[in-house]
């Protein structure tokens, strides 16, 4: 088990070389200037240019400011935004409200995505399994813009139940509707994969195994059938928290939400390259560690895994 | 146990199936699986139900305690259970029965364990789901009177039956000691008797009572064994009654092995734990559906010694599932042969061998391999005396001309290593093998799983690199072959491998998986394929038109048809088969072994034949290679193997084979 | 505990009569007739996998309605004028608004542009991206996944390592990044292939699994055995064995980049605003929620549709091809 844990950490190491690499290389390298991308469509003077170029290291080769990038992101010093405020604290300001709202999601996601999945599964043929599914479809081909908009229309204009948009400091209520917009999509894909696991595991050799000890049919279910259902998708659900941060964007901007995924949509649309790439790359960090802790819990759950 | 106590004892079945019907319902409809099927088992007895994949054997033994698969479910007929019916019950009712009055023991030991639970907590659940009490032993009525009549009179009512505690284990051995002293052994004596009981006096498996028989059978006075069987054999725990349960079915180490996964047990072992949890309520009937169908031989033969031994001395009757003939009638007293979803034949298994009347039966006791007892003798041979004048040389000659000319594959100090993950030491799959192949002959190698033998042949293939060692084929080193000797080689050496569902490809055309090697090999054109692959076609017994159709329309016995077909269209030399008839049913198997059998005689072709099974062997091969272990443990003709077996791993596999011990004189 | 050999079963059974529903039975020849040994049954039409797997397809009501859906969609995409009339760029602002009428099934949006017609015109712009971007994904992710599956060893190591790093980008975070950089340019190409530069992996992990099961069947040893070189091997039985996971992620994906196509778009770095999309109207439609529903209503139900019919279809396509794969 701790060799494992300490080969997925290595593992890690390179990915997230990498990832950072790749994202800075995009926005850095590519052609097209990232400054002109900076002013749009304004005229931009040379001489300012010039001094852009040299506080954001542009002037140097691409690895040297891809490393002094890394330097200073290590010590979590990512520079400033135009108006002066230093990086580190716009995101510090965004993220608790992010994680909160991520943490939200996840909780509906998680608790609807697996009761539902669960029912289905276990009833598969039924007409209530057809309506959940029918339901997850809709939910999947919907973009997540729409619900929330559908959403907010339904909840806070017509029955006005819950707030249309969320203030500074956004409580519980203020982030009800926006988290369970947010999670709808991948409790879509929960309900899917649930129901599909449940409803193979029902015919697995080692559930008729159990049937044929004795066993009741409520306890061959929960020890049995959903135990083992539920393995992949606790993954699921564990990496998905990752993406939900990054998702967050289009939800906060319906919401009016002053998360980091807002703080990610000014920046583009005010073009200030070094707050989209730290806040992408702090992002692509989360990620990269829920997955990590998938791969443990994963280990933690299915014996098998252990010992690879 | 006599049979005539049986009979008195057990007058009444307790298991009685009439006209049972089962029936799935398919999209297209219900599909009869089985029809007006009928049979009776009683209390101790094995019946043994024997058929081909698909006849309803399983089928039929699942509707017994109401777990048929999918849409499956009994339309007619009667199923009683001591008397009481039970063909309409219900799940809720099933419940009651599974377990504590039927046990089941599955066939796929890899697949009929939950990988995400301990071993031990799957026992358990098997003991709390019944509410078995875990300090004593439940025995049948049947075993009770035994039990009784073995302890002669000594039998002192149900504290009798608590098992040993494991905390309570050290004193009691240590009292036994100073109690066997003290009856006047000496100190060698004592320990001899020690060590018997170390083996014996498993916690959660022994009782107070036979506790107490053991210490008066080593001259201990009763009284005072009555006092140490009292005072230290007070009941065990449920970990000590798991443990024990495991011991029972024959897995050492039981205590630490509870506490292990699945994934981390051998398949024997993992049948073993299936047992124990089949065996852990103490049903009165065991239905064991081909429990020992995936393991190898020699580990078969030990599980079904000890699942015999278990439920005799339970009492517990066995309703035994197998596609093996031989098997059945060494295990059980009754067989039920069962064809398409009917009992065609049932009686007593001597007579049932013996002089079967069902013209089904007749052709599964002609084609049982392990009750064969000679090589087949090809078509053509029967046909012409003088011929089989010719096959007396070949046995004859056999033993003196191992010289090379008629050599033509030769391997030599063949080694094999791989690296094992994680470690600094390689494994040794292959070590130090020889032997030769004649022209015209079989020769095949026999060895259980991890023998190595699959090795070998893909190394005579030249699929694998050997770590060193040679291949001869005609004399030459197949290492040192350029591509185009390579090329060569590929044409004149073809194999036959195990899987028929894996070996052809499920998107090609027979046509086009018969052609393919023409086409590789750049032979001839588009016409004189066709007519090329119409002639393996009729070679192989199958009608022309099957080459329009695909792989999946096929059953497992014609796709290896097909797959002997395509390796015959370069007119090869030498065939390995890899495990080609393992797959499939015994009458299957039969006629893929007489196909073999005939095209060797016609084409003098050579076959390396890689097999676990030693009855097939007897059947087709004319030398044997043994291997365990990675290496060759005997090699020599196959009447001498099996007439005069050299080493002991030989004896044990021939010992294995099952039935093979049945001297049936057949008509 | 020992074990004894039961040599003598056999024997003791055959000596005593035999017990009541025990007797000796044999069952008229003419119930069970005989069949011949593995015989082929010649009446039954020939069939391939394929041909199996269409026949399961067609009785399938996912399938049925899902197809009907595919095609109009590809109608209204190639043949937008079949189906309205106008130009979807032709706005009038004394139509700002008006609710529907005779002509204008779905009413007006706040430039005066018909939503009808422009929810006809859009359906190209978001399947041309779809399309486009699967083929493009397919092609690399297969390529690299096949490659990485086939060869094993440091190719697979390697290929594997820039797989796990593309796939730690999320596929909006990493788009928005590359797009912002693009917000000026005209073409639709920009988002195919960002969404393909991100997309790729899912197709490459499939592909690779898919790859090495397929490589490990013995038909691939068979016909190595029979002389076939290893790369002529891949391409005439491994890569079409493991097309079936292939095909269906990759229909099911189709309708996801449809998806983040208009989200791109409803960010305003998607498809140029100057071009008519799904996306783009429902961005331009999403401050007059209150006002005006049905201007958003209108492309947002013409999009879940066509994201819809794609979904279903990848679920009716692997149950035929492969039931016993995994819904997600």
């Amino acid at each position: 088990m701790g060799r494992y844990l300490l080969r997925r950490v290595l593992q890690m190491i390179p990915v997230i070389i990498g990832t950072t690499l790749l994202i800075y290389a995009l926005v850095f390298a590519l052609p097209g200037d990232p400054v002109k991308a900076m002013f749009g469509e304004k005229p931009v003077n040379d001489a300012v240019a010039a001094q852009i170029r040299a506080e954001y290291n542009l002037d140097k080769p691409f690895i040297v400011q891809y490393l002094l990038f890394l330097k200073n992101a290590l010590t979590l010093d990512f520079g400033n935004t135009f108006s002066g405020r230093p990086v580190i604290d716009v995101i510090g300001d965004a993220f608790p409200i992010t994680i909160r709202l991520a943490l939200m999601a996840f909780v509906f996601e998680g608790v609807f995505g697996v009761i539902f999945g669960i029912i289905a599964g276990l009833k598969k043929g039924k007409w209530y399994d057809s309506v959940i599914l029918i339901v997850s479809l809709l939910l999947i081909s919907v973009p997540t813009f729409v619900t929330g908009f559908v959403g907010q229309y339904l909840f806070g204009v017509k029955w006005q139940i819950l707030p249309v948009t969320a203030g500074r400091n956004p409580g519980f209520i203020d982030l009800l509707l926006p988290a369970c917009v947010l999670g709808s999509v991948s409790m879509a894909y929960i309900i899917r994969l649930t129901r599909t696991e449940v409803a193979s595991n029902k015919t697995a050799d080692y559930v008729r195994t159990a049937r044929a000890k004795g066993m009741s049919n409520r306890k061959v279910t929960m020890r049995h059938i959903l135990r083992n259902s539920l393995i992949p998708v606790v993954t699921y659900l564990g990496a998905d928290l990752g993406s939900l941060m990054g998702g967050a964007m289009i939800t906060e901007r319906i919401f009016n939400i002053q998360g980091i995924g807002n703080t990610l949509w000014q920046g583009i649309l005010r073009g200030e390259a070094t707050l989209v790439v730290s806040i992408v790359t702090l992002l692509v960090f989360v990620f990269v560690v829920c997955n990590l802790v998938v791969d443990l819990l994963y280990a933690v759950l299915d014996p098998r895994i252990r010992y690879e | 146990m006599t049979d005539n106590e049986n009979n008195s004892k057990a007058s009444r079945p307790l298991l009685q199936v009439t006209g049972l019907q089962v029936e799935f319902t398919t999209s297209a409809g219900p599909v009869r699986a089985v029809r007006d099927s009928s049979f009776t088992v009683y209390p101790g007895q094995w019946v043994a139900i024997v058929g081909e994949s698909g006849s309803g054997k399983s089928t039929s033994a699942m509707s017994v305690i109401g777990l048929l698969p999918g849409t499956g479910h009994v339309t007619g007929g009667s199923i009683k259970l001591d008397g009481t019916e039970i063909s309409h019950y219900t799940q809720k009712q099933f419940e009651q029965i599974r377990g504590k009055r039927i046990g089941l023991v599955p066939q796929d030991p890899m697949s009929n364990l939950n990988p995400v639970w301990r071993i031990g907590t799957q026992v358990k659940e098997a003991i709390v789901a019944n509410g078995m009490d875990v300090k004593r032993e439940k025995r049948s009525e049947l075993a009770q009177k035994l039990a009784d009549s073995e302890a002669e009179g000594h039998y002192h009512g149900s504290d009798d039956e608590l098992f040993i505690g494991s905390s309570q284990l050290p004193d009691l051995m240590e009292e036994s000691r100073k109690a066997l002293l003290a009856a006047g052994k000496t100190e060698k004596q004592a320990d001899e008797a020690m060590a018997r009981f170390r083996d014996d006096w498993v916690p959660g498996s022994e009782t107070r009572w036979r506790v107490r028989e053991a210490l008066i059978a080593e001259a201990v006075e009763a009284d005072e064994a009555k006092r140490i069987a009292t005072t230290y054999v007070t009941g065990a725990t449920m970990d000590d009654r798991v443990a024990g349960l495991l011991t029972e079915a024959g897995l050492p180490d039981a205590a630490v092995r509870a506490r292990q996964y699945p994934h981390e047990f051998s398949g024997g072992m993992r049948q073993r734990a299936l047992i124990a949890i089949g065996l852990a309520a103490r049903p009165e009937l065991l239905i064991a559906d081909e429990p020992t169908s995936a393991l190898d031989v020699t580990v078969q033969k030990r599980i079904l010694d000890h699942l015999h031994y278990l439920t005799e001395s339970l009492g517990t009757a066995v309703l035994f599932i197998t596609h093996d003939l031989g098997l059945a009638a060494e295990r059980a007293q009754h067989i039920v042969v069962m064809y398409k979803g009917q009992v065609v034949e049932s009686g007593p298994s001597l007579e049932v061998l013996q002089h079967p009347q069902h013209p089904y039966t007749k052709r599964l006791v002609a084609a049982a391999p392990s009750l064969a007892s000679q090589r087949i003798i090809s078509a053509k041979r029967r046909g012409d005396a003088e011929t089989a004048d010719e096959s007396m040389d070949h046995k004859a000659a056999s033993a003196d001309t191992l010289e090379h000319a008629k050599t033509i594959i030769e391997v030599r100090d063949l080694v094999k290593e791989f690296k094992m993950p994680r470690r600094k030491e390689m494994f040794r799959a292959v070590d130090d093998v020889s032997f030769s192949v004649r022209r015209g002959t079989t020769c095949a190698i026999v060895g259980e799983s991890g023998s190595g033998k699959s090795t070998v042949a893909n190394m005579i293939l030249h699929l694998l690199e050997p770590t060193s060692g040679t291949v001869l084929y005609r004399g030459q080193d197949t290492q040192g072959f350029d591509k185009k000797q390579l090329l060569d080689f590929r044409r004149h050496v073809q194999p036959v491998f195990q899987n028929p569902y894996g070996s052809l490809d499920p998107m090609y055309s027979i046509y086009r998986s018969i052609e393919e090697p023409l086409k590789i090999h750049g032979i001839g054109d588009k016409k004189s394929r066709l007519a090329r692959v119409k002639e393996l076609l009729d070679m192989v017994e199958l009608p022309q038109s099957t080459m329009t159709r695909y792989p999946n329309e096929l059953s497992g016995g014609q796709r290896q048809r097909i797959a002997i077909a395509r390796a015959m269209a370069l007119n090869p030399d030498v065939i390995v088969c890899d495990e080609a008839v393992s797959a499939l049913d015994v009458l299957v198997q039969d006629q893929v072994l007489r196909l073999l059998n005939d095209l060797q005689a016609e084409k003098g072709l050579s076959y390396l034949f890689i097999t676990h099974d030693l009855a097939v062997v007897r059947q087709i091969a004319d030398d044997v290679v043994v291997m365990q272990h990675g290496k060759l443990v005997e090699h020599a003709t196959t009447d001498e193997v099996f007439n005069n077996p050299k080493t002991q791993y030989t004896r044990d596999l021939l010992d294995a084979i099952p039935g093979g011990r049945l001297r049936l004189g057949l008509d | 505990m020992t074990s004894q050999t039961p040599d003598t079963t056999a024997s003791q059974a055959c000596a005593s009569a035999p017990l009541a529903g025990q007797e000796r039975y044999v069952a008229p020849l003419d119930e069970t007739p005989l069949q011949q040994v593995d015989s082929i049954d010649e009446s039954q039409p020939a069939s391939s996998m394929w041909a199996e797997a269409w026949r399961t397809l067609r009785r399938n009501p996912l399938f049925i309605v899902s197809a009907v859906l595919i095609v109009l969609v590809l109608l209204v995409a190639f043949f937008p004028s079949l189906f309205a009339k106008g130009d979807p760029n032709y706005c009038d602002l004394e139509h700002s608004l008006d609710p529907a009428g005779p002509g204008h099934p779905f009413g007006y949006d706040l430039m005066g542009c018909d939503v009808y017609t422009r929810t006809v015109y859009g359906t190209r712009a978001s399947l041309s991206v779809g399309v486009l971007t699967t083929i493009l994904v397919v092609i690399v992710g297969g390529l690299i996944g096949a490659l990485a599956g086939y060869f094993g060893g440091w190719v697979d190591a390697v290929l594997s390592r820039i797989t796990d790093i593309f796939y730690a980008i999320p596929l909006l975070l990493g788009a928005i990044v590359v797009l912002q950089m693009f917000r000026t340019s005209e073409s639709i190409w920009k988002v195919v292939f960002v969404l393909a530069l991100f997309g790729w992996v899912s197709v490459a992990r499939i592909t690779r699994g898919s790859v090495m099961e397929a490589k490990n069947l013995e038909f691939n040893t068979a016909s190595e055995a029979l002389g076939l070189s290893r790369i002529k091997n891949l391409f005439r039985h491994v890569i079409p064995n493991s097309l079936a996971p292939v095909i269906v992620v990759a229909t099911t994906s189709l309708g996801t980049y449809i998806v983040s196509e208009a989200t791109l778009s409803f960010l305003g770095i998607g498809l140029p605003s100057t071009m008519v999309s799904w996306g783009g109207d429902i961005s331009a439609a999403q401050s007059l929620l209150r006002v005006a529903p049905s201007v958003l209503f209108w492309p947002s139900l013409a999009l879940a549709i066509t994201v819809l019919s794609f979904i279903m279809m990848g679920d009716a396509v692997r149950d035929a091809l492969d039931p016993k794969s995994r819904t997600l």
